[in-house]
């Protein structure tokens, strides 16, 4: 394995039970690079809290391998944790101490110096009244922000949280995600997982969604997004045929719109979008709004569908496409396409802000 | 092999058992001699009543006060108690997590602990041996002291309950919980202390009464002068197994996540 992945697996499996019979995680194969923000989605019991304290030698892989920071997972634990900072869900801490005397306790055991603690209490607005508090005397909102004082504040090379998030107020999530930007662009790596599918769309480079211990999906942003299928409503002067019949096209829905022609509302999937525009040109396009994707639809596509399948792992198939492909750089994504023909006021609200300009205002 | 830092963690959040538990023990262990003295007064000039042997010396009194049920459950509390919650007590509270994602090995923080087990049986130890002192002074017996023996009693008494800490240790890095760790040491003890005592008068359990821990440690012949050096080999031996698995199992196991 090489060193310059900040995390990498090759078929991480964690079974439990005499025979194996409990899958907590099958053959995961995960790439992450040095300097990425990479989000870990699941519900829970997908098996995300597993790799994470698999990675960290919590729990002993019972196939595959792995390593972090080039470094192997079984022989090399104390020394992966050493360069590490690591934030785990329910964090639990010593309630007889102060906040101030449980980080400078955690801080003397990672043996590295304090470097941001300033910086992190700042931005998640701790003061130094607040930590001469006992910890038993402290919200849980505050506990978590405790948690992630100690996880940052020795400036490790690879950031583990999982589910940093939990706990804390809006407000403190943005803050926390901008400190979790600025890590990244000071050349770290963050690898956290989440429930909250608007933090990871918002921040993450790429993205990893587990189901069962398995993993579906592992792509960019931007990529499961366009894979994602488009709802498309249009406004046509003549009644459009054999709609339906287009590959890619689903749940076409016509209704008659008065004297201005007929309501077309419908799904599509990426590639099929050109040739849906085509035909419903030929029907008169006076009005079109494709809406793009967001990663929560992405995430429901494998989580909503399998709900209701026999579990088995649905993987549609230009994602499974992109899937054997190398990661690429972000790319742009789509976003709403309108003909200037008529418009329609009461369509605007099905428009969202385009997730491209979000990330834009990074 | 130990961390000072989590060490001195550790002595921190059981210091106020640790103050209390040995306060208790000094007014304890100073009362053996006092009683003594009352006795030896109330039978001035009369035949020892039958049964009251090991209160016609003083280091019978005093040794009978080491193994009384009253201070093995205050010993077992400042030294097997401080190690067997330490590991699952830990992981059932959920802080074992962030110990781990420290840069320790398993083997440190456990060693770690475990020293703290056996400082705690050292000042046991010492706590019973100072009231002991003390109260032979309020007594005005000091001169049937035998202050030479004092330490080789303060080093038996240190091993025989480091023993059982580190029994504590191996059971706490073996469960998750501390209620079976918890279970499994207190049995262990009361097992060996029931055989003792009721080997001492029922002939059937006499023969077996080796099996003890407790019958090798006889705080009365070390006072006296006799030190059995095979005591302290049982003691070592029990310790090694005992601190060989759990410097293997805690290793090996899987750290499931907190509750």
């Amino acid at each position: 394995m090489t060193n310059s992945f900040a995390i990498q697996t090759r078929a991480l499996t964690k079974h439990y039970g005499r025979t194996g019979e409990i899958k907590a995680l099958t053959s995961i194969d995960l790439e992450i690079k040095e300097g990425e923000l990479f989000g870990f989605l699941g519900p829970n019991g997908a098996g995300k809290s597993t790799a994470i304290r698999t990675l960290l030698g919590f729990l002993h892989p019972t196939g595959g391998s792995a390593s972090v920071l080039g470094l192997d997972i079984v022989k090399d634990s104390v020394e992966i944790r050493r360069r590490v900072g690591y934030l785990p869900s329910g964090f639990a801490v010593y309630d007889y101490m102060s906040g101030r005397e449980y980080l400078d306790h955690m801080r003397a055991l990672s043996g590295r110096p304090s470097l941001l603690r300033h910086r992190v209490m700042e931005a998640l607005e701790l003061s130094d009244a607040i930590l001469k508090r006992p910890v038993r005397d402290y919200s849980r909102g505050m506990r978590q922000k405790i948690g992630v004082v100690q996880a940052l504040e020795t400036d490790p090379e690879l950031l583990i949280l999982d589910e940093p998030s939990e706990g804390l107020d809006p407000l403190m999530q943005r803050s926390l995600q901008e400190l979790l930007l600025e890590r990244v662009a000071a050349g770290r790596t963050v690898f956290f997982s989440s429930h909250l599918i608007s933090e990871v769309e918002r921040i993450c480079n790429r993205v990893a969604i587990v189901r069962g211990g398995k993993l579906v999906a592992l792509e960019t942003v931007e990529t499961l997004v366009r894979f994602q299928r488009r709802r498309v409503d249009a406004l046509v002067a003549r009644k459009p045929t054999r709609l339906a019949t287009l590959a890619g096209v689903f749940g076409v829905k016509v209704a008659p719109e008065g004297k201005s022609g007929y309501r077309i509302s419908c799904e599509a999937e990426s590639a099929a979008v050109p040739k849906l525009i085509a035909r419903l040109q030929t029907s008169g396009l006076r009005d079109l709004l494709i809406e793009a994707a967001s990663l929560e639809e992405a995430f429901m596509s494998y989580y909503g569908d399998a709900r209701h399948s026999s579990g088995a792992v649905q993987v549609f198939p230009e994602v499974a496409e992109v899937k054997k492909a190398k990661p690429k750089p972000a790319a742009k994504r789509p976003v709403a396409k309108r003909a200037p023909v008529k418009k329609t006021p009461a369509k605007k609200t099905l428009a969202k802000k385009s997730p491209a300009k979000k990330r834009s205002s990074r | 092999m130990m961390n000072a830092t989590l060490f001195r963690r550790l002595l921190r959040g059981h210091r106020i058992r640790l103050a209390v538990g040995l306060a208790v023990v000094v007014v304890w262990s100073l009362l053996f001699p006092v009683i003594y003295k009352a006795f030896q007064d109330s039978i001035a000039g009369k035949p020892i009543p039958p049964g009251a042997g090991n209160f016609s010396t003083l280091a019978g009194t005093i040794s009978v006060g080491f193994i009384h049920p009253i201070s093995i459950a205050l010993f077992g509390i400042l030294s097997a108690g401080l190690t067997v919650g330490a590991l699952s007590g830990e992981r059932q509270r959920g802080t074992l997590e962030l110990l781990l994602s420290r840069p320790l090995s398993r083997r440190k923080i456990l060693v770690t602990m475990l020293i703290e087990g056996w400082v705690g049986a050292a000042l046991v130890s010492f706590a019973y041996i100072v009231g002991t002192v003390l109260g032979a002074q309020i007594a005005g017996v000091t001169d049937q002291l035998a202050l030479e023996q004092l330490p080789i009693l303060w080093v038996y008494g240190a091993l025989f309950w480091g023993m059982f800490a580190t029994i504590g240790i191996a059971t706490s890095g073996s469960f998750d919980n501390t209620a079976p760790s918890m279970a499994i040491t207190v049995s262990f003890i009361m097992a060996n202390y029931i055989i003792e005592v009721i080997g001492s008068f029922w002939d059937v359990v006499e023969p077996y009464r080796f099996l003890s821990l407790f019958n090798h440690f006889s705080p009365v012949d070390l006072l006296n002068g006799t030190v059995d050096s095979s005591s302290a080999l049982i003691f070592g031996v029990v310790t090694l197994i005992a601190a060989g698995w759990a410097l293997y199992i805690f290793p090996r196991r899987d750290l499931a996540a907190p509750n």
